[in-house]
């Protein structure tokens, strides 16, 4: 499904990402650790297009299409969809209808049908009754006084609604307690099926307890420096990142 | 004498006399003497003060000179198709419409209520209403330099309003001024707005063209609001492209009472919603918001200016402007707290969005405070799009186009939440919808 090769890519003039290749086939839980300045929340953004990361060699083909040559919101109507780290609070707006406008513009993209409010709002509450979010949070504007695990759960909701291919979740677990860290792997597990792949970014092995992975890759100075089972997150839990024979730097 | 103290634009302000002097036995309520003189005076104003230049403090940052040197002529046009209900908030209430500054009976509709008087005003000034007598020119002075002088002079028609004691109008008042096609005349429109003590009324002021000629829509709108009283001023401003649109509203509110304005401004070329404010009374309240949305190379002023006369006033204003391409908007917010009026509380705020890198704004809070004990506010940001938010709305798949519509529409519409009639803030929005996209909803088939 989604094909890096050598990808380097540049912050503000610094390369950050230094030759990746990473392989994730459909069905896949790919898990990628590494220490902080690592890349990762890089590759995330490179992945789904914003803008300031400037690509400078290598590809990616995500389902044999050239991801690299299209807009953010292409990207999104194809099917990646990027878990903020930090989801953005948009005054103004409510939760409602920038979830509607969302899925009605990936489905236009889709050659699909927009939704009727109605049919919308069905779903909408189906949804996000599965992650304990009530009708009073979806009127509220998107993110805005929300604590950290309901942001969180606001961002699975996205997901379930806009049912994208490709998921990439950047430090999904960072500000959760563990009833909201319960809630949302829950979520993102039941997203799980034979047709989706998710990058699962994390610093700790704390996540991969809820969101169990099939591989796990360490990510290091904008390199892949190893690559594993499951079994790869419980020994970096265990020994650090020395385990790879990197210095132990955040293994805390 | 007065050529001695004519400023600069003397050609114009010249010209303009000239036509006054032309026209002015043709103009209504020539036979009222009071009437007469007050378009004397108002003509001797003019041509003493000059028209504003941008030395005045309140006109820094809107030049009239260029619009003014070729001056405006044309001849009024009708518009006896058009559907005004659609023009309109929904809901009932009294229309008096004027097109190109001339009033139209067939558009109005002018039902009676008992103690309730809507009338044109060029009916009131044949009549010589002796409320009219009394209202007229006592709100919107002249001694600075203003276009209130040329109005005072030449105007035309506009609606008189005079709403007795106790009385209360369920529905708005709704005065819609029209220009036809390719109108590049002047219209000089004078409204008078007079609420008796307790009496409570929504005012709804409706410009539109569709035009590209550059008219002038000259329009004083001058409300005497009593004690008690209740009055709330709604515009939305939608002239052609190419058109001047100055609009002044001048206020007095008495003891206890309650003026709210909300000014929608996106049309016109020059565009300038002026609002002076004297709360009289103690008690006295002022609401004053606005949203200005510009683009090309439209220019728009958005000028306040409240006086707190007596104690125990208060005022709250928030501006917005929004402007993309080269457009430029102006927001002047004076206010001025005299000596004996204690326990004062005034706040004003304007935030502007900026769409593009040429765009302008330009912000100015004078406040001038000679009593010890108020409380006053006030703040300005300009910013341009969040550019998180626009990610944010991207990755979820939200066109760039869509998702910078939605950010402004969230940015602009904050300022609606001020106007409470429900049917006027849906008005209101379908303004600032129709500003997102383009204009293509035409709503104006003239």
């Amino acid at each position: 499904m989604l094909s890096i090769r050598n990808l380097h890519a540049t912050v503000a003039g610094k390369e950050i990402l230094r030759g990746i290749d990473l392989e994730i086939a459909a069905g896949e839980v790919h898990a990628i650790m590494g220490p902080n300045g690592s890349g990762k929340s890089t590759l995330s953004y490179v992945l789904s297009g914003r803008e300031g990361y400037e690509v400078t060699e290598g590809e990616v083909l995500f389902n044999g299409k050239n991801l690299l040559d299209m807009e953010i919101e292409e990207r999104a109507a194809a099917g990646v969809f990027l878990a903020f780290q930090y989801p953005v609070e948009i005054p103004g707006i409510s939760t409602m209808s920038f979830l509607r406008t969302a899925l009605n513009s990936v489905r236009r993209m889709r050659g699909e049908p927009e939704l009727a409010a109605v049919d919308f709002l069905k779903l909408a509450r189906e949804k996000a009754k599965a992650l304990e979010i009530d009708d009073k949070m979806l009127q509220r504007p998107v993110n805005v006084g929300f604590s950290g695990g309901e942001k969180k759960r606001n961002e699975v909701l996205q997901m379930s609604i806009l049912e994208p291919r490709l998921m990439l979740l950047d430090e999904t677990d960072s500000g959760l307690d563990i009833d909201a860290l319960k809630i949302v792997s829950q979520g993102v597990n039941a997203l799980r099926g034979p047709e989706r792949a998710f990058l699962v970014i994390t610093h700790y092995q704390r996540l991969l307890s809820h969101i169990v992975p099939d591989r796990v890759s360490v990510l290091a100075q904008g390199r892949i420096v190893a690559t594993g089972g499951k079994e790869l997150a419980l020994e970096l839990e265990d020994k650090g990142y020395a385990a790879v024979g990197l210095k132990d730097e955040a293994a805390a | 004498m007065a050529i001695n103290l004519k400023q600069v634009a003397a050609p114009a302000v010249d010209r303009e006399i000239a036509r006054f002097e032309t026209v002015r036995e043709s103009l209504p309520g020539a036979s009222q003497a009071w009437v007469s003189e007050f378009r004397t005076k108002s003509a001797d104003m003019l041509a003493r003060n000059g028209f504003p230049t941008t030395r005045v403090e309140s006109w820094k940052y809107t030049d009239l000179r260029r619009v003014f040197r070729n001056g405006f002529s044309g001849e009024p046009g009708h518009l006896d198709e058009i559907d005004i209900g659609t023009l309109l908030p929904d809901g009932d209430g009294v229309s008096i419409v004027f097109v190109d500054g001339v009033f139209s009976g067939s558009l109005s509709r002018l039902d009676s209520q008992a103690g309730v008087r809507v009338m044109p005003l060029s009916n009131a000034l044949e009549a010589g209403d002796g409320t009219l007598k009394e209202t007229l020119g006592s709100v919107a002075r002249m001694e600075e330099p203003t276009l209130a002088a040329l109005n005072g002079a030449l105007m035309q028609d506009g609606a008189f309003v005079d709403i007795a004691d106790d009385i209360e109008i369920a529905t708005p008042v709704r005065i819609v001024c029209l220009t036809s096609g390719e109108f590049g005349g002047a219209a000089h429109l004078r409204h008078v707005v007079r609420l008796g003590r307790n009496a409570r009324a929504t005012v709804v002021q409706a410009h539109f063209g569709t035009g590209s000629a550059a008219g002038l829509c000259n329009v004083v709108t001058e409300c005497l609001v009593g004690d008690g009283a209740s009055l709330s001023v709604i515009k939305r401003q939608e002239e052609g492209t190419m058109a001047l649109h100055i609009g002044l509203l001048a206020a007095v509110v008495g003891r206890d009472a309650a003026l709210d304005v909300f000014t929608l401004s996106s049309g016109g070329r020059t565009a300038r919603n002026e609002i002076r404010v004297t709360l009289a009374g103690e008690g006295a309240n002022a609401r004053l918001d606005g949203l200005a949305l510009g683009r090309g190379r439209q220019h728009c002023d958005n000028t306040t200016d409240i006086m707190h006369a007596v104690p125990q006033g208060t005022s709250n204003q928030l501006y917005k402007s929004v402007v993309d391409d080269q457009a430029r908007s102006v927001f002047l917010g004076r206010i001025e707290v005299a000596p004996d009026a204690q326990k004062t509380d005034a706040r004003q705020m304007n935030r502007s969005l900026l769409l593009s890198p040429s765009a302008q704004a330009d912000s100015k809070p004078e406040l001038i405070i000679h009593a010890d004990d108020v409380k006053c506010a006030h703040g300005a940001t300009v910013g341009d799009l969040d550019e998180e938010a626009m990610f944010y709305l991207r990755s979820r798949g939200v066109s760039g186009s869509e998702a910078r519509a939605l950010l402004v529409q969230a940015f602009a519409g904050e300022t609606l939440n001020s106007v409470q009639d429900e049917n006027i803030r849906a008005w209101l929005e379908r303004g600032l919808i129709r500003w997102l996209g383009h204009g293509d909803e035409k709503e104006l088939a003239a």
